[in-house]
């Protein structure tokens, strides 16, 4: 401890934030669903999961090519979004949420039912592995996967409010948000916002299948347990903030990483906990999350 | 143009609520829906423009025609997409987006400027959050809103609500100005009685769900009991039709 030299923990602060980099499309896809339907999304680990499989069935399976094969998991997961819109939430538009809420719950238990009944129990080969070559940036080494990550969150975030700010749909999706009825009045067809909402969720989040596999070699459903940080990266970034998902998710990387530092004095779980009392702080100080946007409550 | 024939609306699971209800709204008219609280005047609306079925409530009986359709119970972008618009009753706007954003939600002109001809007012506001705008800028914005759909038909639920008197009146003219430069047929539910007859062509008054009198505006206007029920003139201390015996045999609509 005593010798903790400014590089390493340079390195070590700078590893957490690629680490949280990681987690974050998948607290992106949470994000979305939220932001569009004010749905708590509890079933978000098992479109990772899912993802995860799909993506190891057409890269490894299907298709011999990568790229090709994870255009095609992605195109079969995107299929997801419209699926789960008519089949499961179609029912509850302009409901209550807290129904819809409850129906998440349910339908996480029967997707990884389903997915266990395709693809069994025994871990599966990752669908892409990252070159074990660390990438050197001066005297900072880091892992090539949190690399690639960084990248594919850059991207993602990027489109992600552009397409909020700049296109119809994406008002459409923040309108539907807040008041489905009245979004509805106005012409908007919500069955739509939610079914597109579902499909980014689904595409973002098996991208982080693919990205998580990787740093762990297999595919198998201890995926789902990293999957449970997201949600406590959503709460903490905002809720309804696409910054906010990207800032929590980058939070909850330091977090571990500086819990892991500490673990050896602090004693073991620090590495996990570290970073659940982090976002405790944070909760207690800004109620809404980091960029999370304050309800305009007026009496 | 808008034609409702005997209907009943009924919320989940059997509230019945209104009950062999008709009325029409012929185009480029005002027509007004009058009646006291809990009269119906909220749910006829929500029933034409569809968004009933998010309180669980459904039209079990009858018809309602839009330009020769049936759109009873039809989804509610759908029936915006017809051409009906409905300004639901209090303010309902996007509080977190900001005047322009509410402005382009839904079926929207390109062109905003109509909405801010109408109500120059929200020109200022534009790039405020709708929440924090006053009760007055609010129903401004609901209403300035529906304009930008282009629509046919607008439904107005109580643009009155809540608001001074000289915003009242400052708005029953725009409302007036959109059925005429706008050429928008309106139908107009509201409480305030002598605002809404002073606007509009024709008025039908409702009550517990039934339509009791219905008439030329000048007409309702100067009904003895209209006076006495809708706008407290008057010192019987009688409270509704019902009461009265004139009514009680109330004509059937001829569909
Ligand atoms: N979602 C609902 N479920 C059951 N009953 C309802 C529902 N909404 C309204 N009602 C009932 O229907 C009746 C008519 O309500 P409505 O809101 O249409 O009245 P209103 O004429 O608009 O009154 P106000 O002037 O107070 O707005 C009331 O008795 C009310 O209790
Ligand atoms: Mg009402």
């Amino acid at each position: 401890m005593a010798t903790l030299d400014l590089i390493t923990l340079t390195q070590i602060l700078i590893a957490g934030a690629l680490t949280g980099t990681l987690y974050a499309p998948l607290t992106l896809g949470f994000n979305i669903i939220y932001r569009s339907s004010r749905v708590v999304n509890f079933a978000q680990g098992e479109l990772l999961l899912i993802g995860a499989y799909v993506a190891y069935t057409f890269t490894v399976l299907v298709a011999s090519n990568l790229i090709i094969g994870l255009m095609l998991a992605i195109i079969a997961t995107g299929l997801v979004g419209p699926l789960i819109e008519r089949a499961v939430l179609r029912p509850l538009l302009a409901r209550p949420v807290f129904a819809a809420i409850l129906v998440t719950i349910g339908l996480g238990i029967s997707l990884q039912g389903t997915s266990q009944l395709i693809w069994g129990v025994t871990p599966l080969a990752a669908p892409v592995s990252f070159p074990a070559e660390p990438i050197r940036i001066g005297p900072i080494i880091l892992p090539s996967v949190s690399v690639y990550s960084a990248l594919v969150s850059t991207i993602l975030v990027s489109v992600l409010l552009l397409f909020y700010q700049k296109t119809k749909l994406g008002l459409s999706m923040r309108a539907a948000g807040e008041d489905q009825a009245l979004a509805m009045a106005l012409g908007v067809n919500v069955r739509t916002v939610i079914a597109t909402a579902w499909t980014i969720s689904a595409v973002s989040s098996t991208v982080a299948g693919v990205l998580l596999s990787g740093v762990f070699g297999f595919v198998s459903y201890y995926l789902l347990f990293v999957a449970l940080r997201v949600y406590v990266a959503a709460i903490v970034g905002g809720l309804d903030s696409v910054g906010g998902a990207i800032l929590g998710s980058i939070l909850i990387g330091v977090g571990e990483s500086i819990g892991g530092l500490l673990e050896p004095s602090v004693g073991p779980g620090f590495r996990d906990a570290f970073p659940l009392l982090l976002a405790l702080i944070v909760m207690m100080i800004r109620p809404y999350g980091l960029l999370g946007t304050e309800r305009i409550e007026r009496i | 143009m808008l034609r409702l024939t005997n209907i009943e609306i009924t919320y989940d699971p059997f509230i019945v609520v209104i009950r062999g209800l008709s009325l029409q709204v012929p185009r480029g008219q005002i027509v007004a829906l009058l009646g006291s609280n809990g009269a119906g005047k909220s749910t006829t609306l929500k029933s034409i423009s569809g968004v009933i079925a998010a309180e669980r409530g459904r039209v079990t009986r009858g018809t309602i025609e839009f330009e020769g359709e049936r759109i009873d119970n039809l989804s509610a972008d759908k029936v915006a997409k017809l051409g009906i618009l409905h300004v639901m009753e209090g303010r309902r706007i996007f509080r977190e987006l900001t005047v322009l954003e509410n402005l382009k939600v839904g079926l929207s002109d390109d062109d905003i400027s109509t909405a801010f001809d109408f109500f120059p007012r929200l020109k200022e506001l534009k790039d405020l959050r709708a929440g924090y705008l006053s009760g007055g800028e609010q129903q401004m914005l609901a209403i300035a809103r529906a304009l930008l759909g282009r629509p046919k038909v607008m439904l107005l639920d109580e643009p009155s609500l809540g608001l001074a008197p000289s915003i009242i009146n400052e708005l029953f003219k725009t409302i007036r100005r959109i059925n005429e430069e706008g050429n928008i047929t309106i139908l107009l539910a509201e409480q305030n009685a002598i605002k809404a007859l002073e606007i509009a062509d024709y008025a039908y008054v409702l009550e517990n769900g039934r339509i009791m009198l219905d008439g030329q505006s000048q007409d309702i206007m100067r009904n003895r009991d209209v006076q006495e029920f809708l706008m407290g003139l008057g010192e019987s201390g009688r409270k509704s039709f019902r009461e009265v015996k004139a009514y009680k045999r109330r004509k059937r609509w001829l569909s």
